[in-house]
């Protein structure tokens, strides 16, 4: 058996052995703007790239479609990033050429790791939105680097480089059209509650939402509010609330004559139709308005579905004995974790009053 | 005329004098002085009241209210002068006589005017021959106090009815010291009052108070006082109220410490108390099988109320002075003051002191006992403490109540004890008055039907509320009133049997247990769906709320438990309860839960009002907390059918 200690070291061939060229060096500056332009997004790509380039060069196990889905991979991104930063570190020492700056691959892995690590905990904290923002620009850090070292290494020993513009199957092309199309809806909704905020329509923790004709007011026990629409009458029917997290629901039914026991009932009834959940598991306590002296029922139905994971419909309805408003909300989640986080600041309707 | 509005006229009747002209001796305590007949005149000082403007409706009409004292050594003499204006028909239907309270034995009574003014000027006089005097008694009370009714002859819309009646009262008659005491507003419009008190020497100054300050007073002289208001309105009346500390008074009384007047009451007391053998014997073998003081107690207390009969000897000074207590044990009979003495005698006989507090039985608001009287007590019970340190109030009047608790029309009101208060206070009273509970059990069988068990039991002060009711009764009248009770409040559907507990002793809770069978009360072949509306709390909590709009009251406490089991066949499977309850407010707590052990369902209802008092701006939150109780108190049970 060969003595690995003696065998030539990998090489790359510069000269394309593939009969295909390197991809030109991409400028930090450039990289660093389509991150941040791209959320990030564009990372699938820059992966995807540094692979086909390691392939091109004679590293014939790194198949571009599969470092696409690097990002993807959570906390192992950092070792993809570590591997990445390997080869191309194997591609400058088999060279004679000068390379400048040399990185290292376990500093670049673990710089990654540590910023997917905060990426993924940051995620989970739905309302801090700046301490997501800063980790994702953190995990910038560790591409910059590395795109360093893959410009040097390029522009030192490849002759010639790919000329844009780059040919496209029209496969290619439907492919990116659709994407690029379904990346309009998916920004808008991510910034829907942003803008709103913006707007002045989210409202803060503490917030009394006044009915118009009178009838109630509801104060936000919890941030991440929307305002009722304006011009919103408890005497046009119902109202939807939007909710800080998508799939989550409120809605707000103001009634002249229903009683608390209808609405309980009708409520239970509707969960388990809803949610084709027989088994739904209910309860049900009512108490006194120590200043109004209403009636407040409260109806906590919660299930799970293969689809929707947990779920809990919490109902809230006020009575006068002439008049009632009730307020429900939804939440479910597959996550465990999500789920009860949300569930336990999501109980808007301890705020519900109704005028007398 | 309803019974409160002709106390009211009496009382402001109950004064004294004498007069002269043609008189005539309508008894020998009573005399008309008035003109009749042919000579009847308007009093020409009166003929201004006969003009007033009237185009304003001011509902019942007082033209004039004039009351005069005159204070003199041996006697006192109380001038009391009324001109009405009846407005309508139904005014002279109800109200058209006049009563006049008077005793005997200290007063003499003169009718120095009685005559009606027509709208068109005719004066006609009152005929003597048709004032009717008769004994004011009740039943088992004997005294001197009469009651003269004066009959207004040819009363119609418009007409002015006017009475003067003068009262001499004998100083050496009273057995207590005099006081006046006027209500200054009833539910009649006054459009002028005018009262006045002159004493003969500045040794007989009194001392007079009010609480009006609509009343505007002055002294023209040193020896005497004159007061006046006009357009007074009438009081605004409520469902629940009492006047007698509401009413806005006056009075005038000498000048007199509480100490000077307690000691006066306490004499009578204990110069009664025999502290005889023939006591001790009898509270010895009252007493021989008792192991703890609290079983003396209630032991004597026993015999006293419920073996010496109410009867009332209440003539001349028997009024205020109780018989001696070997008296009343050899008589074994007796009224308030009668009974007390011997109950207080057979406690100290036994070792457990007690001493008298006597009671105003229409006052509840110390308060309003604006100088020392003891005009204001009508009734007296016993106070003291066991060995252990346990105090008590006790009525000897009252045979349905137990030892541990004061009789619940006791409680609240004014009260004095002598030897041990500087001056009046309020009794005190129990937290919760009204105390119930409901023991139930309820089978639900395949067939559909109910099988009921259920327990109703009465506690503390409401039992010997229920146990006065059904003292008397016999066995069957008592089956009758359960199932009257039961009926109207469960169920007319069907008939139960009853058992009775705790009639007998007072010391026990009274306890009415029935069982009945409600056949095909459900469908078997459906899934099931059982109401139940908490019937009895329903209808205990329907006793309390107010109707009362402008005067605030004492609630007296409520408390309910209910512990029901519903036990459920096993051809359905329960899948849902009602909610759990928890109302709990500033006047009280409803609490209802329910623990479900396969098909036995446990449902625990309680509610805890306590004593407190009601304001009218809490009457809309009271009324309804009360309307809650009574609607959510219910349960249901849901089953799927297997």
């Amino acid at each position: 058996m060969d003595d690995p200690a003696v065998l030539p070291p990998p090489t790359i061939d510069t000269a394309a052995a593939h009969g295909e060229k390197l991809h030109a060096p991409l400028q930090r500056w450039k990289l660093a703007l389509l991150l941040v332009l791209t959320l990030g997004v564009f990372a699938f790509y820059w992966c995807y790239r540094l692979a086909r380039d390691l392939k091109v060069g004679g590293r014939g196990e790194y198949h571009p479609w599969l470092w696409f889905l690097a990002p993807l991979t959570g906390i192992s991104y950092g070792i993809a990033i570590f591997n990445l930063a390997a080869a191309y570190r194997e591609w400058a020492e088999a060279t004679d050429a000068r390379i400048v700056p040399v990185s290292n691959p376990m500093g670049l892995g673990l710089l990654a790791f540590v910023t997917a690590v905060t990426v993924n905990v940051t995620s989970g904290l739905d309302v801090l939105i700046w301490p997501l923002l800063v980790a994702m620009l953190a995990s910038f850090v560790p591409l910059l680097v590395l795109q360093g070292q893959v410009n040097a290494i390029k522009e030192q020993t490849a002759p010639e480089f790919r000329t844009p513009p780059m040919r496209f199957t029209w496969v290619q092309r439907v492919v990116v059209g659709v994407l690029a199309l379904a990346w309009i809806p998916i920004a808008y909704f991510s910034l829907e509650l942003e803008l709103q905020q913006l707007g002045g329509q989210r409202l803060a923790q503490g917030t009394v939402i006044e009915d118009p004709a009178g009838n109630f007011s509801l104060r936000l026990p919890s941030a991440g509010w929307v305002q009722i629409e304006p011009g919103y009458s408890s005497t046009d029917a119902d109202v939807e609330l939007l909710l800080a997290d998508y799939g989550d629901w409120a809605a707000i039914w103001y009634g002249p004559d229903r009683d608390l026991q209808s609405i309980a009932d009708w409520h239970i009834e509707w969960v388990r139709g809803q949610y084709a959940d027989e088994k739904a598991s209910c309860s049900e306590d009512q108490s006194v308005d120590t200043e109004s002296f209403n009636v407040i029922s409260r109806v906590e139905c919660t299930g799970s579905t293969l689809l929707l994971g947990r779920y809990v419909v919490l109902s809230h309805a006020i009575s006068d004995g002439r008049r009632s408003v009730e307020i429900v909300v939804a939440i479910s989640d597959l996550e465990k974790r999500l789920f009860e986080k949300r569930r336990s600041y999501t109980n808007i309707a301890s705020g519900l009053r109704l005028h007398k | 005329m309803n019974a409160t509005s002709r106390f009211w006229c009496g009382l402001a009747l109950a004064l004294h004098a004498a007069h002269g002209a043609a008189d005539v001796a309508v008894t020998d305590y009573v005399t008309f002085a008035a003109n009749n007949g042919e000579n009847v005149k308007i009093a020409e000082h009166l003929r201004p009241y006969y003009e007033v403007d009237y185009s304003d409706d001011h509902g019942e009409f007082t033209v004039l209210r004039d009351h005069s004292l005159e204070i003199e050594k041996a006697h006192i003499t109380a001038t009391h002068t009324v001109i009405r204006r009846f407005q309508t028909q139904d005014e002279i239907q109800e109200d058209g006589n006049s009563v006049v309270h008077v005793n005997p034995f200290s007063t003499e009574l003169t009718i120095a005017e009685a005559y009606v003014v027509q709208p068109n000027g005719d004066v006609i006089g009152v005929d003597p021959s048709t004032i009717q005097i008769e004994n004011d008694t009740a039943d088992d009370v004997f005294g001197d106090f009469m009651v003269v009714t004066i009959p207004w002859p040819a009363l119609q819309e418009g007409s002015f009815v006017t009475l003067q009646v003068i009262r001499r009262t004998e100083h050496s008659k009273r057995a207590t010291p005099w006081s006046h005491g006027l209500y200054l507003q009833g539910y009649d419009y006054v459009h002028d009052l005018r009262l006045s008190a002159r004493w003969a020497d500045d040794s007989l100054k009194p001392v007079w108070k009010t609480q009006a300050d609509f009343l505007t007073c002055t002294n023209p002289d040193a020896r005497r006082l004159d007061c006046r208001a006009s357009a007074i309105p009438g009081f605004q009346t409520d469902d629940s109220a009492n006047y007698y500390d509401l009413l806005p008074q006056v009075i005038v009384a000498p000048q007199l410490e509480w100490s000077e007047i307690g000691e006066r009451l306490h004499t009578f007391i204990s110069k009664a108390l025999s502290e005889s053998d023939q006591i001790a014997r009898t509270a010895a073998k009252l007493t021989e099988n008792a192991d703890s003081d609290q079983d003396k107690l209630s032991s004597i207390l026993k015999f006293v109320a419920g073996e010496i009969r109410y009867v009332g000897l209440e003539h001349g000074y028997g009024s205020h002075v109780p018989r001696p207590s070997d008296t009343t044990l050899e008589r074994r009979f007796g009224d308030c003051k009668d009974k007390t003495v011997l109950l207080i005698d057979l406690l100290q006989s036994v070792g457990i002191e007690a001493t008298p507090v006597f009671v105003a039985s229409r006052r509840t608001d110390p308060s309003r006992l604006l100088l020392p009287s003891a005009n204001y007590f009508d009734h007296v019970i016993a106070c003291g403490s066991l060995r252990d340190g346990a105090r008590f109030c006790v009525d000897p009047t009252d045979p349905y109540s137990g030892s541990s608790y004061t009789n619940p029309s006791i409680q609240g009101l004014v009260g004095y004890a002598p030897d041990r208060d500087s001056r009046p206070i309020k009794i005190p009273s129990d937290r919760t008055r009204w105390y119930m509970r409901e023991d139930m059990t309820m089978e639900l069988d395949s067939e559909g039907n109910l099988k009921e068990n259920l327990s109703v039991t009465y506690l503390g002060p409401y039992a010997a509320s229920i146990r006065s009711g059904l003292a008397g009764l016999t066995d069957e009248e008592r089956s009758e009133w359960a199932l009257d009770v039961y009926q109207s409040t469960v169920s007319d559907l069907v008939e139960p049997a009853f058992e009775f507990s705790g009639i007998d002793n007072t010391e026990d809770d009274l306890q009415v247990d029935s069982s009945v069978v409600y056949e095909e009360i459900l469908d078997p072949d459906v899934d099931l769906d059982y109401r139940e509306s908490a019937s009895w709390l329903r209808r205990l909590a329907g006793y309390f709320e107010t109707e009362n709009e402008h005067y605030g009251f004492d609630f007296e406490g409520m408390k309910f438990v209910g512990r029901v089991k519903v036990v459920v066949d096993e051809k359905w499977q329960i899948n849902r309860l009602s909610p759990t309850v928890d109302f709990q407010t500033r006047f009280g707590r409803l609490e209802r839960n329910q623990n479900r052990k396969g098909n036995v369902v446990y449902i625990n209802t309680e509610v805890d009002m306590r004593k407190q008092r009601i304001e009218p701006d809490d009457f809309e939150d009271f009324n309804t907390f009360i309307s809650h109780i009574r609607q959510f108190a219910g349960f249901r049970i849901l089953g799927e059918l297997q």
